[in-house]
């Protein structure tokens, strides 16, 4: 679209970028932001990473607009000065994008290319090392399940988020595997104090749902600090699942920085149904995405979960 | 410790052969799907794109927020202008 901005925005169009939901939880250690103070800091990440002269806006936390698009994650709408839609499509595309501004607007002399455009390139927010806590085998086919962070559990940013998946029995009645992966927010640029202890958690379910094991403690590292998931499997058994699941965790953290290093205790609610506003997780590491490690070929992948806070 | 910075090449080869629309999701999108395989349990976007508004329906009567959290009505910011709007995130 920037090409498209650069020759369209003096005659009067208007170009925004809108931030929704992340599609891939993970990807390039991403986290889904639980508030949105923390998907605004997304945007300006977004901002740093490509460059752009574009606007942008965000979806507020209820993700209307991402629901209103049909969940789509990179749709696009052309409007006309009364509002009504004048092209529509499911994925963006900077091709008939054009055409749609020449349709509407007129061509241009000199359409901008890619190569005009010089737009700096940066590398994904940086983390403290990783490649040190060996990661689980999901099993296939996992999806995101909805959690909610309880806002009022902490003063302090939420510096490592769960992400709750479920396997197809936990899709389709609350009853089987469950992944949580507690995952580092590398846009706080915290890490685990391994010195301090590891990470544990503890699940309180309600009347009609087990869960097993109930709590669970991370590994017991041996280097002083590293930003890998801590990652847990659990059986769950529903006999009933209207009410949610109760999740605290305590854990140690360190800015990278170093000004800081402090105990957390935050807490969720784990709902078992699926969160349909994130996709499957991707897995990567330093060489990128990690092929095979999506939700449908062999072991590991899933969608994300978290898409916000509750107040009590 | 050390500080690991991970190089994002999808992001850098996006950058370099593609518009930024792309980098906000599509090429990866369809790459990483094509990859990884998307589960039968998910419903592929252009199919969950039909019950979005189409061509002829007014854009929604929504409220999103700009850059620094200030709400902003769609309608209001499409008033008056040719609009493009385009969905993406960071992953």
């Amino acid at each position: 679209m920037e090409t498209v901005e650069r020759d369209y925005s003096d005659k009067g169009v208007s170009f925004y970028y809108v931030y929704k939901p992340l599609a891939h939880p993970e990807y390039n250690n991403y986290i889904a932001p639980i508030t949105i103070e923390e998907r605004l800091m997304h945007v300006e990440e977004a901002k740093r990473l490509l460059g752009s002269s574009v606007t942008w806006l965000a979806d507020t936390m209820s993700n209307d607009f991402h629901e209103a698009m049909g969940r789509t994650p990179n749709s696009e709408l052309v409007i006309d000065p009364d509002g009504v839609i004048v092209a529509a499509r499911a994925w963006s595309n900077p091709e008939e994008l054009r055409q749609d501004m020449v349709r509407l607007i007129g061509p241009v002399d000199h359409p901008t290319t890619i190569a005009d455009l010089d737009l700096p390139t940066q590398p994904p927010a940086p983390t403290v090392a990783k490649g040190i806590v060996p990661r689980i085998e999901k099993p296939q086919g996992m999806l995101p399940i909805e959690i909610a962070a309880i806002l009022d559990s902490s003063d302090i940013p939420f510096y490592a988020k769960i992400r709750a998946e479920g396997d197809s029995g936990i899709l389709a009645d609350g009853s089987g595997t469950m992944y949580l992966g507690f995952h580092l927010d590398p846009l706080y640029h915290v890490h685990w104090n391994n010195e301090a202890g590891p990470v544990t958690y503890r699940l309180n379910a309600p009347p009609g749902v087990t869960v097993t094991p109930a709590s669970g403690t991370g590994p017991d590292v041996s280097a002083p600090a590293d930003s890998d998931p801590r990652e847990f499997l659990v059986n769950v058994t529903a006999e009933n699942i209207d009410q949610p699941l109760r999740l605290d965790v305590f854990y140690f953290g360190c800015d990278d920085a170093l000004t800081f290093c402090i105990p957390v205790n935050q807490s969720y609610e784990i709902t078992l149904s699926r969160d349909e506003s994130h996709d499957w997780s991707i897995r990567t590491d330093e060489n990128g995405p990690i092929l095979g490690a999506g939700p449908g070929v062999g072991p590991g992948g899933g969608r994300g979960a978290g898409g916000g806070g509750r107040r009590r | 410790m050390t500080t690991a910075a991970s190089p994002a090449k999808e992001f850098i080869m996006l950058t370099r052969s593609a518009s930024l629309t792309l980098i906000l999701g599509a090429l990866l999108q369809t790459s990483l799907v094509a990859a990884q395989g998307m589960p039968p349990q998910v419903t592929p976007p252009q199919v969950r794109f039909e019950s979005a508004p189409q061509v002829g329906d007014l854009i929604p009567d929504l409220t999103i927020v700009d850059d620094q959290g200030n709400p902003a009505s769609l309608r209001e910011i499409t008033r008056g202008h040719y609009t493009v709007m385009t969905l993406g995130c960071l992953t």
